[in-house]
C-alpha cells in the first residue's frame, strides 16, 4: 500500500513537473518570439526613417553609406526594400537598387542556389524588383522548383521590366502541371500587354483544355485587343467551355469586328454559350445584333432571355422597340413576360 | 480578374503597423524641407492633404514627400476616419486608395461627391488597379486625376501643385 502511495506520488509530481516545464517553455518561446518581433519592428522603423531621409536627395552615395549600415541586418533590410520597390517607381527605385546591390545581393545570390527551399523562396521574392541578367540561369532554375517556389518566382519575374522574363513565364506555365496552371493568372495579368506575344505563341500550341482557357480569359481581364482575332480563332473548338470563354472575352473587348464570331457564338448548340455571347453582343450595342437579341428572348433558357432583355436595354430606342413588340406578342408568356420586365426596368431608369 | 493586383503590406509582409502619433520623416511645419527636383512648379507651400491610404509604406512616402514640399499632411488609415477627418478639417486637395479596409474608394468618392461642403474638394485617385474600366469609373465619379501604383512621388507632388494652383 506505502509503495502504491508513493508511486502514485512520484507520478503526479512528475506529471505536475512536466506540465510546468511546458508551461515554461511556452512562456519563454513567447518571450523570445515577441523580443524578435520588436526587435525587428525597431529596426524596420530605423532603417525605413534614414531610407525616407535619402528619398527625393540626388545621388546614391546616401544610399550606399545606409546599405553599409543595415548590411548586418539582412531580412529587415529586405522586408523595408521589398515594401518600398513596391510602392515606389522612377528615380527613387534605383536607390533601393543601389541598397540591394550593395548589401544584399551576395545574400541574395547564395539564397538563389541554396538547398534549402525557404532560402529560395525569399530569394523568389525579390527577383522582380530586383532582377540582374547575371542571373538568368539561377533564376531560370527556380521555374522548375516545386510549385510553391516556381510560382513565386514567376510572380516575381512578371514585376521585372526585362524582356526575358516573359518568355521565362509562358515556358513554365506551357510545362507546369495543368493543376498550378491558374496560379500563373497573377503573373499574366502583371505582365499586362507585354503578355502578348506570349499568348500568341501559346494559343498555336497544343495546350491541355484548362491551359486555354486560362489564355483566353487573361486576354479580356488584361484586356489584349491585338489578340482579338487569335482568340475568336477558337469560335468553333469542341470544347464547350473554351466557346464559353472565347464569348466572355469578345464581350471583354468589345470590338465592332468581332461581331461575326459573337452572331456565331449566340447560335451555339449549348446555352451556356449562347448565354455569354448573347451578353456580349449586348455589351457591344452593334444594331446589327438587334435580331439575335430578340429571337434570344423566345429562349428555353431564363439566362439567355435575361441577357438578351440586358443587352437591348443597352442599344436605346431601337432596342426598347424590340422589347416592346416582344411584350406585347401571345404566342411565348415567357418572352412576353421578359420583355415586360425590361420596359419596367427602362421606364424606372427614364429610358421610355 | 480585377483582383488580381499585389496589395503591399499584406497579410504575407512583416513592415510594423504605424501607431498613431508614430511620425516618419520631417516635421510637419517643413522646415526641415529641403527643395525637391520639381521647383519649377508653382508653390503651394501650407495647403493642408489628407492622405486616405491603409498601406502604411506609401502613406510614409507620400507624407514625406508632401511635407518636404511644405504642405500640410492629414492621413487615415481607413475610409470612415478618412471621411471623419475630410469633415472635421476640410483640406485642400485629397488623395484616396481605391482598395481601403470596410469600405471601397469608390464609396468614399461617392460619399465625398454628395457632401456640398466636400464635393468641391479635389480628390485624385492613387491605386494599383490599373484596369481602364476602374479609372473611368474613377473619373466619371468626380476623381480630377488616377495615379497608379507603384507611383513616382515626385510626379505626384507636381501633379498636386500643378493642381492647387490651377495650371492642370
Amino acid at each position: 500500500m506505502k509503495l502504491y502511495s508513493s508511486l502514485v506520488l512520484v507520478s503526479f509530481l512528475g506529471l505536475v513537473a512536466i506540465t510546468v516545464g511546458l508551461f515554461l517553455t511556452i512562456i519563454v518561446r513567447r518571450t523570445i518570439v515577441q523580443y524578435r518581433e520588436r526587435e525587428f519592428a525597431a529596426r524596420y522603423r530605423e532603417i525605413e526613417v534614414e531610407l525616407l531621409k535619402l528619398l527625393g536627395e540626388p545621388g546614391v552615395d546616401g544610399a550606399l553609406a545606409l546599405a553599409d549600415r543595415y548590411a548586418k541586418f539582412p531580412h529587415v533590410l529586405t522586408d523595408v526594400l521589398l515594401n518600398y520597390a513596391r510602392s515606389l517607381w522612377g528615380g527613387e527605385r534605383a536607390k533601393l537598387s543601389a541598397i540591394f546591390d550593395r548589401a544584399l545581393r551576395p545574400h541574395f545570390r547564395s539564397d538563389l542556389s541554396s538547398r534549402r527551399i525557404h532560402r529560395r523562396l525569399r530569394a523568389a521574392r525579390l527577383i522582380g524588383f530586383f532582377y540582374d541578367h547575371a542571373d538568368a540561369a539561377v533564376i531560370q532554375s527556380l521555374l522548375r522548383d516545386p510549385p510553391i517556389v516556381r510560382l513565386a518566382a514567376a510572380n516575381a519575374i512578371a514585376q521585372s521590366p526585362s524582356t526575358e522574363a516573359v518568355p521565362m513565364i509562358f515556358r513554365a506555365f506551357e510545362t507546369d502541371d495543368v493543376t498550378n496552371a491558374h496560379a500563373y493568372k497573377n503573373a499574366f495579368f502583371s505582365l499586362q500587354v507585354r503578355a502578348e506575344n506570349g499568348i500568341r505563341e501559346a494559343l498555336r500550341k497544343p495546350l491541355d483544355l484548362e491551359k486555354l482557357e486560362i489564355l483566353i480569359e487573361i486576354v479580356g481581364a488584361i484586356p489584349i485587343f491585338s489578340l482579338a482575332e487569335d482568340v475568336a480563332a477558337f469560335a468553333g473548338h469542341p470544347d464547350k467551355e473554351i466557346r464559353l470563354r472565347v464569348a466572355r472575352t469578345l464581350g471583354s473587348l468589345s470590338l465592332p469586328d468581332m461581331l461575326p464570331a459573337l452572331l456565331r457564338l449566340a447560335r451555339d448548340e449549348a446555352w451556356e454559350v449562347v448565354a455569354q455571347a448573347v451578353k456580349s453582343l449586348g455589351r457591344l450595342g452593334s444594331p446589327e445584333a438587334l435580331d439575335v437579341l430578340t429571337q434570344a428572348l423566345f429562349s428555353r433558357q431564363w439566362h439567355v432571355r435575361y441577357n438578351a432583355r440586358e443587352g437591348l436595354l443597352n442599344m436605346g430606342e431601337a432596342g426598347i422597340a424590340r422589347l416592346d413588340q416582344v411584350a406585347r406578342q401571345t404566342l411565348d408568356r415567357y418572352a412576353a413576360d421578359m420583355a415586360t420586365m425590361g420596359l419596367v426596368d427602362a421606364a424606372s431608369k427614364g429610358g421610355a | 480578374m480585377g483582383g488580381i493586383s499585389s496589395k503591399p503590406n499584406g497579410p504575407g509582409s512583416r513592415a510594423p503597423r504605424k501607431k498613431k502619433g508614430d511620425t516618419i520623416g520631417p516635421s510637419p511645419d517643413g522646415r526641415s524641407a529641403t527643395p525637391g527636383p520639381d521647383r519649377a512648379v508653382p508653390p503651394a507651400a501650407g495647403k493642408s492633404i489628407l492622405i486616405i491610404e491603409d498601406d502604411q509604406t506609401t502613406q510614409h512616402i507620400i507624407r514625406h514627400f508632401l511635407e518636404k514640399n511644405g504642405f500640410a499632411v492629414a492621413s487615415a488609415g481607413d475610409a470612415e476616419e478618412g471621411l471623419r477627418q475630410a469633415r472635421n478639417k476640410p483640406p485642400a486637395l485629397i488623395l484616396l486608395d481605391l482598395m481601403l479596409p470596410g469600405m471601397s474608394g469608390f464609396q468614399v468618392l461617392s460619399r465625398l461627391k454628395q457632401d456640398a461642403a466636400l464635393a468641391p474638394i479635389p480628390v485624385v485617385i492613387i491605386s494599383s488597379l490599373t484596369q481602364e474600366d476602374n479609372v473611368i469609373k474613377a473619373l466619371t465619379a468626380g476623381a480630377v486625376d488616377y495615379i497608379t501604383k507603384p507611383l513616382s512621388p515626385i510626379v505626384l507632388v507636381t501633379k498636386i501643385k500643378l493642381l492647387l494652383t490651377g495650371r492642370s
